[in-house]
């Protein structure tokens, strides 16, 4: 935990000759001409016991002591602390210190960047960061449109009739990405299909995108890539905030968040969303609802204790999604009189996490605890899918370090408890899960060279024991040029049933597999990032390969049989290979622009021999660009996104023919935003799929959807067209808190 | 169009009245706080275009039309928040209302 890297410098600060030492705390930064200071940093001197927190510009002023040398601790919420050996010659010099941003338990992350988008360059991991001013980009709604302004993580619609949205990353399907909440594996099991509405954007603070086998400290499923969504911390949250959104289809949107503080050591934050689509939209006049109707309801309520030996925080969700879609003459019901869909969706959730800091500096065990129930309940058509998941989840992780900060390690163990049920028309699937675990992991931070080295075994009750090396390097070449090298296992039991739900919107059947065995893959990738400045403005490029290998995969084979989808243990090859090149450059203050490209060769055994993944496009090209005026009170950003080829499945079309289209056509999709500032109100107005891109007859033979030939799973581009939003955020800061250093 | 008037404006002779002026001034602000309070103060008073506070010098650049705003004002509404505007002395009760490190009393390195 305590990862850290200093910069010490010395600068001048003379201030007479009395014996004080002083110093500025910063936080670090992409941009090395910008220091942010870090307010209410802790300093603390272990001998002598004194103490000061740094002021709003990171300064802080401490009696030197008169048995030196002495270690200082510098420590900040969501930052890694440091340590540094105070002697004699300190008296007349400044301390300069860095502080990085600490990603992981139990501490909390703080974005304090000024790029929206950034590569975390100190970070041995390839890790991106999404900051909340990158995500007011793309002002509606949830997490699945929160990736919308990236390059690395794709969003699709799984069908035309339910209105799910997954991600997928390297051109694997988001069950291979592990999500996580504040290090708590989040979105799994039940929610792998739905869950990604169940956080609304507003309540994000930041995202990290790890690309590659994660860390193992977090478990074992992050198979293409960890996504680590950092919710807003009580003690810097607005005190008030506001956001109301509607759109052109009618969907309306209403958040509250707040947060305050309660005494010296406690602190809370009350989030809560609603959302609502009442209206029947069916502009391609196919008799089927576009855009399902229904209503959405989330809240969160979360605490922090912020203690001299200890720091916990706690927390409790609530979620309830209700949807109707299918024919417009679908009435709720009758679900044999016309073709409907129904999703119920809900979970309640609490987590609490403690850590302690041990006597000895830069030791300290953090603990996790997360409870959750949920449900869901699926009707397509005349297929109904019933679902129910009690799981808790506890992790507990000891940190340390071996003689100084460059040796770090952190040892712990880990447990799963999941109990799920699976109902399918006649196919079962129920399974309980219990999963300990340990794991180690060992950290080098070099001057140009660190490393990450972990290792995981877990024992599954059902599938024995497994086991999860991961490595990761990177090497500064020099002060711009970062090479980064990964490679790492993991694993995952399948849920064929929810992670393909939407795959029950057809006429086709469904074959089960024989048996269900845990899907193990391995990931070899690397990445080479290169900063430059080209007239005065910074800029970066960035190239990076990654490789997955499976060992064994639940197939999704819509190819060996036309009227079926049959599941089954993957007999031969599977691989996806996936490069990406991105560069970002700021030309002046003003303006900001990302370019990339991806290749993506995803292939594995359909019907028989080795071919291209359906519904991934093998090329995918983007484009962001985003403005603010001087005085900061407009800002407007567009993105261009454009997707290549996808092969297709084939389908069979009512009267006997076959689908002939083996791949989608080349499109784009083109989407922009602008935002005025007034004091403590924005507004804004935006608009998504500007080019008006829509994907014809999306549904096959719609007239008959009981018929074998129906499908609305082809689906490869928007429904709708063009959308248009408008919204306002409103919000009061939280006043800063003014702090008498405790010495 | 602005900055070309800015450009003219500035190569004009001293007598005539620019339309568009920009202008520096040394304020006593301290951090990071205090650029954001100054800032956000300017760039909401009629007239001014930008405000963009320099964190190492401390000057601020306006640029302002000087039909709809004089410097005077400027300078009014800088010390108004609680800053020194060069020869204008921030006012004590907005100094009051100021964070601890943006109050002048804080020491600075």
């Amino acid at each position: 935990m305590k990862y850290i890297i200093l910069g010490i410098a010395f600068f001048a600060c003379l201030h007479g000759a009395t014996a004080q030492l002083k110093g500025v705390v910063f936080s670090h930064s992409a941009d090395p001409n910008q220091k942010i200071p870090i307010y209410n940093a802790k300093v603390r001197l272990i001998q002598s016991g004194e103490g000061a927190y740094t002021e709003e510009d990171g300064t802080f002023e401490l009696i030197l002591p008169k048995i030196l040398p002495d270690t200082m601790v510098i420590s900040a919420i969501g930052f890694t602390s440091d340590t540094i050996i105070v002697t004699k010659k300190d008296r007349f010099a400044g301390f300069q210190i860095t502080l990085y941003s600490d990603q992981l338990l139990p501490e909390i992350v703080v974005a304090a960047k000024r790029s929206s988008h950034s590569i975390l360059r100190l970070k041995t991991l390839l890790v991106e960061n999404i900051s909340s001013d990158e995500l007011k980009k793309a002002a509606c709604c949830n997490l699945s449109e929160s990736f919308e302004t990236n390059a690395s993580v794709d969003v699709n619609i799984t069908d035309a009739v339910s209105g799910a949205k997954k991600i997928q990353m390297m051109g694997l399907d988001g069950v291979y990405t592990q999500i996580q909440f504040e290090n708590i594996p989040y979105l799994r099991g039940l929610e792998s299909s739905f869950g990604l509405n169940s956080m609304p954007g507003t309540w994000v603070e930041s995202i990290q995108i790890t690309k590659g086998t994660g860390n193992v400290v977090n478990g074992y499923e992050s198979m293409a890539g960890l996504v680590n969504i950092e919710l807003k911390k009580p003690e810097e949250m607005e005190r008030v905030f506001v956001n109301g959104y509607v759109n052109r289809f009618g969907r309306g949107e209403i958040n509250f968040n707040s947060g305050f503080r309660l005494g010296k050591k406690w602190s809370t934050g009350w989030f809560a969303h609603a959302s609502i689509v009442p209206f029947e939209v069916d502009e391609n006049k196919d008799g089927f609802r576009d855009i399902p109707n229904g209503s959405n309801l989330a809240v969160f309520n979360r605490y922090h204790y912020q203690g001299k030996k200890m720091e916990a925080q706690l927390g409790f969700n609530a979620y309830w999604d209700q949807r109707l879609g299918g024919q417009t003459s679908f009435d709720g019901t009758n679900f044999a009189s016309a073709y409907g869909v129904l999703i119920d969706s809900k979970h309640i959730d609490a987590f609490a996490k403690t850590g302690f800091f041990l006597k000895k500096p830069l030791h300290s065990i953090g603990v996790v605890y997360n409870v959750k129930y949920q449900t869901v309940n699926a009707n397509f058509g005349l297929h109904e899918f019933t679902g129910s998941e009690k799981r808790g989840y506890v992790n507990a992780i000891y940190d340390g370090i071996i003689n100084n900060s460059t040796h770090k390690f952190k040892v712990g163990m880990s447990g799963v408890y999941s109990d799920i049920e699976q109902q399918m028309d006649s196919l079962n699937n129920d399974r309980l899960e219990i999963v300990p675990g340990a794991f180690g992991e060992y950290t080098f931070s070099g001057a140009r060279l660190s490393a990450v080295v972990g290792l995981r075994g877990d024992y599954h009750n059902i599938y024995g024991f497994q086991y999860a090396p991961r490595v990761h390097l990177k090497y500064s070449f020099t002060e711009r040029l970062d090479v980064r090298a990964t490679v790492g296992k993991g694993w995952r039991v399948p849920n064929y049933m929810i992670d393909n739900i939407s795959l029950l919107a057809t006429g086709r059947s469904w074959i089960a597999p024989d048996t269900i065995s845990p899907e193990i893959s391995w990931n070899v990738g690397g990445s080479i990032s290169q900063g430059f400045k080209l007239w005065k403005n910074a800029g970066s490029i960035t190239a990076d390969y990654f490789h997955t290998r499976f060992e064994n995969q639940m197939i999704v084979d819509r190819d060996v049989n036309i009227n079926a989808i049959v599941f089954n243990s993957l007999d031969g090859t599977s691989y996806s290979n996936s490069l990406q090149v991105e560069l970002a450059y700021s030309a002046g203050k003003q303006i900001d622009v990302r370019f990339a490209y991806k290749w993506l060769d995803v292939k594995a055994m359909y019907g028989g021999i080795l071919q291209t993944k359906v519904m991934v496009p093998v090329h995918r090209g983007f484009f962001n660009i985003g403005y603010t005026t001087r005085n900061k009170r407009w800002l407007a950003d567009a993105t261009v996104s454009v997707f290549g080829e996808a092969r297709m499945p084939q389908n069979a079309l009512p009267g006997g023919g076959v689908t002939t289209d083996e791949f989608s056509p080349v499109y784009p999709m083109i989407s922009a935003q602008i935002t005025h500032v007034l004091h403590a109100w924005e507004f804004y107005l935006g608009g998504e799929n500007l080019g008006n891109f829509v994907q014809r007859d999306p549904i096959i033979d719609a007239q008959n959807p009981f018929s074998s030939t129906f499908d609305a799973t082809r689906v490869w581009a928007p429904v709708v067209g063009m959308n248009i939003y408008a919204g306002f955020r409103f919000s009061i800061k939280q006043p800063k808190r003014e702090v008498v250093p405790e010495l | 169009m602005i900055l070309v008037l800015a450009f003219v404006a500035n190569s004009a002779s001293a007598q005539e009245l620019k339309k568009v002026e920009e202008v520096k001034i040394q304020t006593s602000a301290k951090c990071g706080e205090c650029k954001e309070r100054i800032e956000s103060a300017l760039n909401y008073v009629k007239g001014v275009q930008f405000a963009e506070l320099n964190n190492d010098t401390k000057v601020v650049t306006i640029r302002y039309k000087t039909k709809k705003v004089t410097l005077d004002k400027i300078k009014a509404e800088i010390a108004a928040t609680g800053y020194d505007a060069d020869d204008v002395k921030a006012l004590d009760a907005a100094v009051e209302k100021l964070p601890m490190c943006c109050k002048p009393t804080h020491e600075k390195h």
